[in-house]
């Protein structure tokens, strides 16, 4: 347990600040939050709608930059970076998970997975090689010339997760990842998450409604009219959530 | 979309630059010997002489009678080549008409005189017996209608005619009944196809009395021709390497022949002065270039002077410019549909690490190759369509004589501006593609 205190951070805010100006008026989404996210962690963000969740979301996730304070991801100061720099990162450290899933429609899932390798710049060979391995791992062996629309939805979101893996990111961004899953898919999926983040050891970062995924979260962020309310770990969560499983074939 | 626009770029671009290229070599209509045709910007009653009024000395240097220069004198001591040139036409024109009308005659001639009487008993006449015999019925069947006088009724004739007796020949038949005769009866009877066609007229047969009165006529016919053969006999005598000798030395020039004509006004396009002749000749005359060398050109009979309008031109400059603008709005409009219609795709390629640059360059390409294959199916689509369009009006002889270079140059240079059009149009969307922020990937709209 010593290494506890010792555990690196991938994510670090001081100070965060997020304004944005609407018509002559100024929103403060975020009044200077402090978060600091483990390495190897699973975390969700939770919050009303209108609570600066999403923001938040963007910032950590190097999709944003912020109006004041700071944000580190891998001990790089975000607001320092310029657009270059700032496409390097989100190619190498992080990976995305999208909630429509969005993968390019007129490639193939093999084709999808690889593509972060090409702006990486691997070579073609490696990152074939590369997407077939990642695609097995997700259970899609079998369906690498596949065109999203031959895919369901829960394939398509098995691809998604291969491609967020690519380039071997430090932390993977979830959004919302179950929201246009049905139950069942939605509970393979969170069992894929969970096992890569155990297995992969890559940061999970997640904004989700989804109760079941809260269950398995390492730590819980509430955040509320921009300021953290309060940071639950899972064992103090105290959830009852109704067993309503879909028939098991 | 972009496809749409860039068939609309090409057919609306190559329609105008073609139709002028096409439209530039007009065959000239037939033109006498001896004259040219001003056309366009050059307006004047009908077609003007090509050579200039000749002195009579030369002209009988050249061998021509004195009487014949006489008879085209344009002045004191000047006279008109072009009539003579005519003078011999008509004397070998009359020459082979009346060879014409009178082998025709050997066909009518036989009908001169017993045609008349089927006619008469049509009419209801006393028909006189002898002439009946004559006509070709037999003496009985007339005396029997006769009776004791010496003439009988067209209209019992007729009662008879009607039974379709053996011994009447089917022209005479049916002449006293008023039928029609078809052009294949005629030429069977022996009258000559082309007289038979023309009393025909637009139709297939004709009437025995039209056929009497142009037998009536011919006679007339065959003494005119041969009053013409007489009258332009003269000609004969003049060679037709004098004539030569003397057009060659007396062909006006483009100038003169302008100045004749009423003179073009200032719209007229003197860039782009086209001399086209029957005999396959076509030049084209830039006054602008060198005013002197367009000017002497020396013109030959049968030519056919086109000067093209100014505004024609601009207004085809016109056209050209607003269909590329038209052009160029509906591609970058659907250029920047496309755009923010993907825009979720867009956000996702940028955080999965796509530069900038990069989105930039995928809707460039992606525009660009819809550019090039829009703009060759434009142009494709356009030159068939001026193809028909020069066919149907001008003639498919005329299709034939276009130039397969100046159509690959145009092909080149629609598929050439399609491109560069696409281009300038894709920059802004494709810019605003650029600039889209990769949390767009989060969004459920735009």
């Amino acid at each position: 347990m010593a290494d506890a205190a010792k555990r690196e951070y991938v994510v670090r805010t001081k100070d965060l600040v997020k304004e944005f100006s609407m018509g002559g008026q100024t929103l403060r989404a975020l009044k200077g939050i402090q978060l600091d996210i483990y390495r190897g962690e699973y975390i969700s963000i939770m919050g009303p709608s209108g609570s600066g969740k999403s923001t938040l979301f963007n910032m950590v996730g190097g999709l944003d930059k912020p109006t004041t304070g700071t944000v580190f991801i891998n001990d790089v100061d975000m607001a320092q970076l310029d657009a270059q720099e700032l496409a390097y990162l989100r190619c190498r450290t992080i990976g995305y998970i999208f909630q429509s899933f969005n993968l390019i429609p007129v490639m193939t899932a093999l084709e999808n997975v690889t593509l972060p390798t090409v702006f990486a710049g691997m070579p073609q060979d490696e990152g074939i090689e590369r997407g077939i391995e990642l695609l097995k791992m997700v259970g899609l062996g079998d369906r690498l010339d596949h065109k999203p629309t031959e895919l369901s939805g829960g394939q398509q979101q098995r691809v998604a997760c291969a491609r967020a893996l690519a380039n071997n990111p430090a932390i993977i961004l979830a959004d919302e990842p179950t929201g246009n899953l049905d139950l069942k898919t939605g509970k393979e999926i969170i069992d894929l998450l969970r096992r890569l983040n155990k297995e992969q050891g890559v940061t999970i970062i997640s904004a989700t409604h989804d109760l079941k995924m809260l269950d398995i979260s390492d730590r819980i962020v509430w955040i509320r009219d921009g300021d953290i309310e309060r940071i639950e770990e899972r064992a103090d969560v105290q959830l009852k959530v109704g067993e309503m499983e879909g028939e098991e074939h | 979309m972009v496809t749409a626009g860039g068939i609309f770029l090409g057919i609306a671009f190559l329609a105008t630059v073609l139709t002028q290229w096409l439209m530039q070599w007009p065959l000239p209509t037939k033109i006498d010997a001896g004259y040219v045709r001003m056309d366009g910007q050059i307006n004047g009653p009908g077609d003007y002489e090509v050579f200039k009024p000749i002195p009579l000395a030369d002209g009988r240097t050249a061998g021509i009678p004195e009487d014949i220069l006489k008879k085209n004198m344009l002045g004191k001591d000047t006279f008109s080549l072009a009539g003579v040139i005519q003078g011999k036409l008509q004397s070998a024109r009359a020459k082979k008409n009346l060879a014409r009308v009178n082998k025709e005659w050997e066909g009518l001639k036989k009908y001169e005189t017993t045609l008349p009487v089927y006619v008469n008993i049509l009419g209801g006449q006393d028909i006189p017996v002898a002439d009946a015999v004559k006509a070709g019925v037999p003496e009985s069947v007339a005396k029997k209608l006769a009776g004791k006088a010496k003439t009988f009724k067209g209209a019992d004739m007729v009662d008879v005619l009607r039974e379709q007796p053996k011994w009447a020949q089917p022209l005479y038949l049916a002449t006293a009944l008023d039928q029609d005769i078809s052009i294949g009866d005629a030429e069977r009877a022996g009258i000559p196809l082309a007289i038979a066609q023309h009393l025909a007229g637009t139709g297939k047969a004709f009437k025995g009395s039209a056929l009497n009165d142009a037998i009536k006529a011919h006679p007339t016919w065959i003494a005119i021709w041969k009053a013409r053969v007489k009258r332009y006999g003269i000609y004969d005598v003049v060679d037709k390497s004098s004539i030569n000798k003397l057009a060659n030395q007396y062909a006006i020039t483009l100038n003169q022949a302008i100045a004749e004509a009423k003179h073009p006004d200032k719209n007229a396009d003197l860039g782009n002065v086209m001399i086209v002749n029957e005999n396959g000749r076509k030049i084209s005359v830039n006054f602008n270039t060198n005013k002197n060398a367009a000017g002497e050109t020396r013109l030959q009979t049968g030519d056919y002077v086109l000067v093209p309008d100014l505004n024609a031109k601009y207004r085809m400059w016109w056209l050209v410019t607003m269909s590329l603008l038209v052009c160029g709005v509906g591609i970058s409009n659907s250029m920047l549909m496309a755009v923010t219609e993907r825009f979720k795709e867009i956000g996702t390629m940028k955080c999965l690490g796509a530069l900038d640059s990069f989105v930039v360059t995928l809707f460039m390409l992606e525009s660009g190759m819809l550019g090039i294959c829009a703009s060759v199916l434009g142009w494709l689509l356009g030159f068939i369509s001026i193809i028909l369009v020069a066919g149907f009006t001008k003639g498919w002889d005329m299709v034939g004589t276009i130039n397969p270079l100046s159509v690959l140059i145009t092909f080149f240079i629609c598929v050439g501006t399609g491109m560069i059009l696409t281009i300038f149009a894709t920059i802004a969307p494709a810019l605003r593609a650029a600039n889209m922020p990769a949390a767009m990937a989060l969004r459920s709209e735009i």
